[in-house]
């Protein structure tokens, strides 16, 4: 495993260090968009026997969401007539600062963190709730049904999934003893079995309770980033576009840029916690550096986001709550229980 | 129990395990609701792999029947200006101008060993207008006018449609369209009054159909249902 540590390295003060890295991060956020979107392109349409976008750039189409992107920049910025202007303009900031903030304490690197809070899992779970005001207050200054239909599902749906969220990371929070994501992720460095091997991260830990809590929380992120089949906030055929049906322009491109950075941050979340975040599957492959793990791995769940969202329909409002309140629910609930006994047994 | 089937009636192959104690039966529930939801993502990953049905169209086409009605085209050294397609042609949009040779003229033999007999002056067909019906095609003596495997000729401009395939630019075809009235003015000064009547007379050696004939006795089925 690299040791890099950037702090040493460029003997920079931490407040330079931070303000570096909030810069890579926003700049990784765009570019990961603008493939994400692409991706999701591509894999729709194979999954469909098309082709997805073949023109624009030359090969593949590469430069299609590119082009995408500068159209919607240059786009008219429209506010409705009726709409409350100031909450208007404010809802895509705070959507987009409470996705970007959540990735100042996911490590990309054993060192590579933008700050090791000791309380890093619950800032994460905290600062994503924020979204949600953010969607409602969306939903509700633009003045139409649609939009207000949308960000109330959203909210319903995003407040009741983030309780099984919440005790499916508790798991490896009781494995570690620590909310740190930096602790979490040495923790997962050694185990029962030999050090250094997948075996040891949190997935493969406690079969099978880690494993279904890894499943769980897969399973309410997507509800969590209101994909499919949990996308019944902007569900199109319905809603228009649910809570940014009035958004134009460059504020609908601050929407779509946070969707696609939530679509990464909980599969960065998800890797971290429960798939090792940077650490090699085997030491031998430590001469990989930890970032290109980090992304490996959430790149792999981003495609299985992709891949769900291709092949399941959307299920419905009552199904969508009895699914989170009578299924995740009670597993959660089993799963955490079971694990809490098992660490103060062992402890013992 | 009966064979279960689904709406379309397809059989279920797949039975549903139950059991009366209900949290075995939630567990089964919440478990064929996961390994459902992986055989729907099997089903999805063959698709990723397999060949897409879409052509992408400019760079390559589908290969069209040799029978598609396509853009009209006219041969014109074959065309003998008979007029038959300008006359069935539903949308009128055919539009020929022949003339006469004058006296000594000798137009040639076309391609298929025909004499031609006429100046086709101006051979003007509006494709905006054309309705692919290929009436033209059908009626065409001398396999002049035929559809081309060419559906794709967008222009810039309606007028760009209205195409004249005759050889005569404007400036010939007046002159021999002048060079054939001029020469027929004079044979009528010759002959004064002579056509007027003939045309005006009635034309008693055709036929007029009948019921006693013998193509309606052969087509007509008889009282029995029969043909006799």
């Amino acid at each position: 495993m690299s040791q890099f540590n950037p702090l040493e390295a460029f003997n920079l003060p931490i407040v330079y260090w931070q303000i570096i890295w909030a810069g890579i991060i926003v700049a990784f956020v765009t570019v990961f968009a603008l493939f994400a979107v692409y991706l999701e392109r591509k894999i729709s349409a194979y999954a469909q026997d098309r082709m997805g976008p073949m023109e624009t750039g030359g090969w593949q189409g590469w430069a299609q969401t590119i082009a995408d992107a500068l159209k919607l920049l240059l786009k008219e910025d429209i506010i409705p007539e009726l709409a409350d202007r100031r909450l208007f303009k404010l809802a895509p900031y705070i959507v987009f600062a409470g996705s970007l903030g959540v990735m100042a304490v996911i490590p990309f690197g054993v060192n590579l963190i933008g700050t090791d809070l000791n309380i890093g899992l619950y800032f994460i779970l905290a600062l994503s709730s924020t979204v949600v005001i953010g969607i409602l207050m969306a939903g509700w200054a633009s003045n139409n049904k649609w939009a207000l239909y949308g960000a109330m599902r959203s909210a319903a749906q995003m407040v009741s999934y983030e309780i099984p969220i919440g005790l499916s990371l508790m798991l490896p929070v009781l494995l570690t003893g620590s909310l740190s994501m930096i602790d979490i992720t040495n923790a997962q460095k050694s185990g029962i079995l030999a050090d250094g091997y997948f075996w040891n991260w949190y997935i493969f830990r406690v079969p099978p309770f880690t494993l279904i809590a890894f499943i769980l929380y897969f399973w309410a992120s997507l509800a969590e980033t209101n994909r499919t089949p949990f996308d019944i906030p902007e569900a199109e055929s319905e809603l228009v576009s649910g809570y940014h049906t009035e958004y134009t322009g460059i504020r609908f491109a601050m929407f779509f840029l946070a969707e696609y950075a939530n679509m990464f941050i909980v599969a960065a979340i998800a890797s971290v916690v429960f798939l090792g975040g940077p650490l090699a599957p085997a030491p031998w492959l430590n001469w990989i550096p930890g970032p290109i793990w980090m992304l490996l791995k959430s790149l792999v769940l981003v495609f299985i986001q992709m891949w769900l969202r291709w092949t399941l329909p959307r299920v419905r409002v009552d199904q969508l709550m009895h699914i989170c309140w009578k299924i995740f629910l009670p597993l959660a609930l089993v799963n955490f229980i079971v694990i809490a006994t098992l660490v103060v047994l062992w402890q013992k | 129990m009966a064979e279960m089937r689904t709406a379309l009636g397809m059989p279920i192959t797949h039975q549903t395990k139950t059991s009366k104690n209900p949290i075995i039966q939630w567990i089964l529930d919440v478990w064929e609701g996961f390994y459902t939801v992986l055989v729907g993502m099997g089903v999805t990953w063959r698709h990723f792999f397999r060949k897409p049905f879409t052509v992408q169209y400019p760079h390559e086409k589908l290969n069209i029947p040799k029978q598609a009605r396509q853009r009209v085209h006219v041969d014109i050294d074959l065309c003998g200006g008979c007029l038959q397609c300008d006359k069935i042609c539903p949308a009128g949009i055919i539009k020929i101008v022949t003339a006469k040779p004058v006296a000594g003229e000798d137009l040639g033999v076309r391609p298929n060993g025909k004499r031609r007999a006429l100046h086709i002056a101006e051979f003007t067909i509006d494709h905006s207008k054309c309705l692919y019906c290929g009436l033209c095609e059908t009626v065409c003596n001398d396999d002049a006018i035929y559809m081309i495997p060419d559906f794709q000729y967008t222009t810039r401009s309606l007028e760009q449609l209205v195409v004249n395939y005759s050889r005569y630019s404007p400036e010939e075809r007046d002159r021999v369209v002048a060079a054939a009235a001029a020469e027929k003015a004079a044979k009528q000064a010759s002959k004064p009054a002579v056509p007027q009547t003939k045309v005006s007379d009635p034309q008693p050696n055709i036929p007029s159909p009948s019921v006693d004939s013998d193509v309606f006795n052969e087509k007509c089925p008889g009282p029995d249902g029969e043909f006799k």
